[in-house]
Formats: C-alpha cells, structure tokens, sequence
C-alpha cells in the first residue's frame, strides 16, 4: 500500500471519528460539491507548521521519480514531483521549497529553481529539482511530504492532507577527484645523488692567532735568512749592489759612459765637472770647479782614507793637466785616461762610503 | 585519513632515527623522491611521497650530514611539498656553504616567488642582496690562501729588490702587499657577516597570518595591520618568554610567537 492511499485511508477514518458528535447522517465523510470553485480560500488554521504548505485545494495524489539512481557525490540528479489532482482542484498546486526541509537540506544540494511547474494537463503538474548529493553516505532521497486543503471533506479542520511520496533509493559514487600536478620549476625534480649527498662539510672557520702569527712572521724571516746567505754566497754581488746603493754615483757613472767624444779639453772639464757634480750631491759639497787642494782638505774632513784622498787628488790633478798644458806636451793624459780614473775614483769612494757614512 | 602521511611521517622518523644507517636513510629518500616525481601530475598523491623524503633527508642532516647537495635535495623535498618555510630555511642552509650554487640561487628565488606579500608596500619582502653574476665567489679558503701568496711574494719581491735595487721588483713587492691589503679586508669584511650570521640567526615565518606586535604579548597591538604569510623571513634579534623579536628583511622590527617561526640553529 503506497503512503498516498495509506494517508487518504487516514483522513477518511478521522473523518468519521469528528463527525461521531453530530448525526448519524455526518458520521461517514461526506463528499461536498464544490459550491465555488475558484478564489475559495483556504483556512489558515490547521496547517501543518513544521512542512511547507503546496497552496494546493483540492484532491490530489503525488509521486516522485528520480533520474539518474547512481550517481557521483556533488553530482547533479533529476528529481521529479508529478501532482495529480483526482477532483477538480479548486486551486493548483505551487513548487515546494525542499530548503525547508531538513532532510533534504542536510542531504544534498538543491539547485535555485529555474524552472516554472510545467502542467501536462489540467489535472496533472509536474515539479522538477535538481539535486546533488553531498556524500558517499547519501543511500536513498526521503519521502517529498505534500501538503493541500482538501474542501470536499467536511471535517474542515482536517481538510489539511499531507501526502507522502515513497523514498527512492539513491547509490551515490565517490566524487571524481581532479588531478592536479605538482607544481615547481623543472629543477626541483631532479635529484641530486652519489657520495657527495652525505658528506659532512664543516663550515669555514678564521683560524686561529696563533696561525696568523706564523703566516705573518715566517715569510719575513725566510727573506732575512735568504738575504745573509746571499751576501756570504755572493760577496761581489753585495759589493755592486752597494755601488748602486748610490744613486749620485750611478747618474755620475752613467753620464761618464754616455758623454760625448769631444777633445781632450772640453773632455776633462766635463770630466771634472760630474765628479764635482758628485761629490755635491754625495757630500753636501757647495764648490763647483774644485782645485786639488780643496779636494785633499775635504776629504780629510770626512775622515776619508789617505789613499782615496791621493786617488782623488790625482784625478783632479791629471784634470788640471789634460786643461791646460799644450797639446803636444806628452804628460798630458788622454781622455779615455780621466774617464776611467773618474770611474775607479767613483767606485772606490762608495765601497768606502758604504762602511763610513751613512748611504 | 588526513592524519596519515604525518602518521607514517613519524613512523618513518622514529625508526629512521633508531636503525637505519645512513646509507639506508638516503636510499629512502631518493626512493620516496623519485616516487613522488613518478606521481607528479597528481598533487595529492605526491605530496606525501615528497614529504616522507624531506624527513629522511632532515633525518640525515640531523646525524650531522651537512653539505650543499643535501641542502638543495632537502630544500626541494620540502619545496615540492608545499612546505615553503622549510624549504627556504634549506636553500639557505645550503646557500651558506656554496654561496655560488646557482642552483640554489634559482630554487630560492623560486620558493619566494611562492611568499604572498602584501599587494602594497614592502612589508617583509627581501632586498635582493645577491652579488652580481659576473662577480666571481671565492671560498674563504681560496681567500686566505691567495692572501697568503700574495704576502709571500711580496715579501720575496722586496727582499730581492734590496738585494739588486731593481724597480720592477719593488713594484711588484708594493703591488703584492696592496693585495693581500685588499683581499684581508675582504676576509675580514666576510668574517664579520659570519659573526653576524651567527648572532642573528635567520627567522622564516611558518604560518599565515602572523602579526608583528609591538611587544611579546598577545596584549601588545599590532606594529603593523598587514599579517604576514608563511616564509617571509628575517633576522634574529631576541628571544624572551616565549616569543621571538625580529627584524624583516625590509627592516621592520616587531614580535612574533616563538611557535610561528623557524629559527635556522644548528
């Protein structure tokens, strides 16, 4: 026996029990004609509070159909009202808000509508849904309660009828998970393999003071030593560095090797001339042209050798002679002799500054 | 369901820790590696995978296993994972042994790409304090090494030029001193950034939605109404019951809970 039969079955026997008060003739249900058909209010007292009311008068019968039965969680399934009004219907019924009822609500998304009723004929309409089932757990869509007035009872105050559909079983799959790849450059998937992974790397420390102090001191001290074991191993190198220690006496020399062949005259002058330049700049000399004399007395001041003072009072000397004396005195000296002596005098006075004064 | 990838997590943590050699720890790795690589087209099955190999390979950090490849396989891990705090922690970890690891560099700028950062303003995002790419890195190694030379040469350069007054030695004995003047004060200048690195660990926020405040207490307001999102990162500045003050890369100073941040310790 369907809900449908079953609640009408019900009205009918409530019927009589309200109608027992009144006479024998009342106590079957009594089937009114309608006096007006249309614009007939329906009472506002007696209404079911709790489900929603289809504004439906009349004598109606409903059924509910569902397309498809299986279906995915949260996807879309067709659920169908067809409303059949089994006397002519005073007032057609509206679409139901199946939001206000909790099952459905808790159950399953119910789209907006978007649709009016479609009325296949002047007795039939048809309510559609479109519903979608929240979970897996979703096992069937429950009995859709339609409310109407039904005039052609007399016992007004339980004209109100609900009729309720069969449940329809529902199997609901699990929801199509969409695949979403992993996102990141290209690089971080590849991974890097081998021995190197677990090595234990520590991280670069300063050293230590005492490490610094060595870096810092050896090499000095490897220069010193390397220096005094080149001088014991090479004493004329140290000698000749000594000579060009001097930088006076290394102008003086060079200028004696580049100077110019004039004759023997002019040669001796210009001779002279860079010795006294020398002594100058060596000596703090203020003389320009010095006579062999001054030359000794000098050099006695500054406690020179007796032999460098002969050597340089000769020089100075043969200078003086190369000047002065006739061309075709044969004493006279030639200009490659001053040059050379002007070199030995030269090189002796700096081996000897190099252990007397300070270079 | 959702607890178990951090169930097997932890599982595999806890026996990682106890038996598994080293070796066995970075086989784990690359398998869950490379198996989250094989399930890349979907998220939500690699994701675990990914996750699983970060522990193994945070695992061997753990065991004092510390070198750029590790850190660069680690940082990835996490990366892939989703993990965006850790992963930058990572690259930066490795970034502080090979600080010319290109890799690195890309997969960090990668990862703060991922950083949400307010719409306006600066508010946390990092200054790009990368040297240029044509400027060549040398290891403190090489650093002192070459300051070594360079002293040892001119000390020979000018020991030779007393010996024979040569001015080209004295030259070079100068130039030789001035370098190693130069390549000193780049050591000390990066000895003084490790010093630094060491007492301002470096801080990336782990969750979203953390507000610098203005003292270390829920009850101080807020420096700033703007929350910050997981894997900004700044600098240590201190620690006090619980809460940790910090200095953003953009220079914000505020205090955040202890519990929302990463702190790059040893």
């Amino acid at each position: 026996m369907s809900w449908t039969r079953l609640v009408l079955m019900m009205g009918l026997l409530i019927g009589m029990v309200e109608g027992s008060d009144a006479s024998p003739a009342s106590a079957l249900p009594t089937l009114q004609t309608p006096a007006s058909s249309e614009g007939e209010d329906v009472p506002v007292v007696g209404r079911p509070v709790d489900l929603p009311f289809s504004e439906a008068s009349g004598w109606f019968e409903v059924q509910a159909h569902a397309e498809p039965t299986t279906v995915q969680a949260e996807r879309p399934l067709t659920l169908t009202l067809t409303v059949r009004a089994v006397r002519p219907p005073r007032r057609p019924p509206q679409r139901l808000d199946l939001r206000q009822l909790p099952d459905f609500a808790e159950l399953f998304y119910i789209e907006e509508a978007d649709e009016e009723a479609a009325q296949l004929n002047a007795h039939t309409w048809k309510f559609t849904y479109r519903l979608r089932p929240r979970r897996t757990e979703v096992s069937e869509i429950p009995s859709v309660p339609f409310v109407y007035f039904n005039p052609y009872l007399l016992t007004a105050s339980k004209g109100f009828q609900v009729l309720y559909t069969d449940p329809i079983p529902l199997h609901v799959l699990p929801p199509e998970t969409v695949q979403v790849p992993v996102q990141g450059p290209e690089s971080a998937f590849v991974l890097t393999t081998g021995p190197s992974v677990l090595e234990r790397r520590v991280p670069w420390r300063p050293p230590g003071l005492g490490v610094i102090g060595v870096v810092l001191l050896v090499p000095p001290l490897g220069c010193i030593v390397w220096y005094f074991l080149w001088q014991r191993l090479y004493p004329d190198a140290t000698r000749l560095a000594r000579q060009r220690r001097s930088h006076a006496a290394r102008r003086a020399l060079q200028a004696l090797r580049t100077a110019e062949q004039l004759d023997v005259k002019a040669g001796a002058a210009q001779t002279a001339a860079l010795v006294a330049d020398y002594f100058q700049q060596r000596l703090d000399w203020a003389i320009a042209e010095p006579t062999p004399r001054e030359v000794a007395l000098l050099f006695a001041q500054h406690h020179f050798s007796l032999a460098l003072t002969e050597q340089a009072v000769c020089f100075f000397q043969a200078c003086d002679c190369a000047r002065f004396l006739p061309s075709d005195d044969a004493t006279r000296p030639s200009l490659m002799e001053l040059q050379n002596a002007a070199m030995r005098l030269i090189l002796t006075m700096e081996e000897e500054t190099c252990s007397t004064l300070p270079s | 369901m959702f607890y178990a990838p951090l169930l097997t997590a932890l599982l595999l943590h806890a026996e990682s820790g106890a038996t598994l050699t080293d070796h066995e720890l970075l086989e784990r790795a690359e398998a869950e590696f490379q198996e989250g690589v094989h399930l890349r087209l979907s998220r939500d099955q690699a994701r675990p995978h990914f996750r699983n190999a970060a522990g193994y390979f945070d695992a061997l950090r753990q065991r004092g296993v510390c070198n750029p490849v590790l850190y660069r396989n680690l940082g990835n891990a996490y990366l892939l994972a989703e993990d965006l705090p850790h992963a930058i922690l990572s690259y930066h970890r490795g970034l502080h042994l090979a600080p010319n690891d290109r890799d690195l560099h890309e997969s960090l700028a990668e990862a703060r790409q991922r950083v949400v950062y307010p719409a306006s303003g600066g508010l946390g995002r990092p200054r790009s304090d990368d040297p240029p790419p044509w400027l060549p890195y040398l290891h403190s190694d090489g650093l002192m090494f070459a300051a070594g030379a360079c002293y040892l040469v001119g000390c020979l350069s000018l020991t030779r030029w007393w010996m024979v007054r040569c001015g080209r030695l004295l030259v070079a004995g100068l130039l030789a001193l001035l370098l190693v003047g130069i390549l000193l004060g780049w050591l000390i200048i990066r000895i003084e950034a490790q010093n630094e690195r060491a007492a301002h660990p470096l801080v990336v926020i782990a969750r979203d939605g953390v507000l610098l405040r203005r003292g270390n207490s829920m009850a101080f307001p807020p420096r700033y109404d703007t929350p910050l999102y997981r894997g900004v990162e700044g600098r240590l500045l201190f620690e006090r019951d619980g809460w940790v003050q910090m200095e953003l890369s953009s220079g914000e100073i505020g205090w955040v809970p202890q519990e929302t941040v990463l702190v790059d310790r040893p």
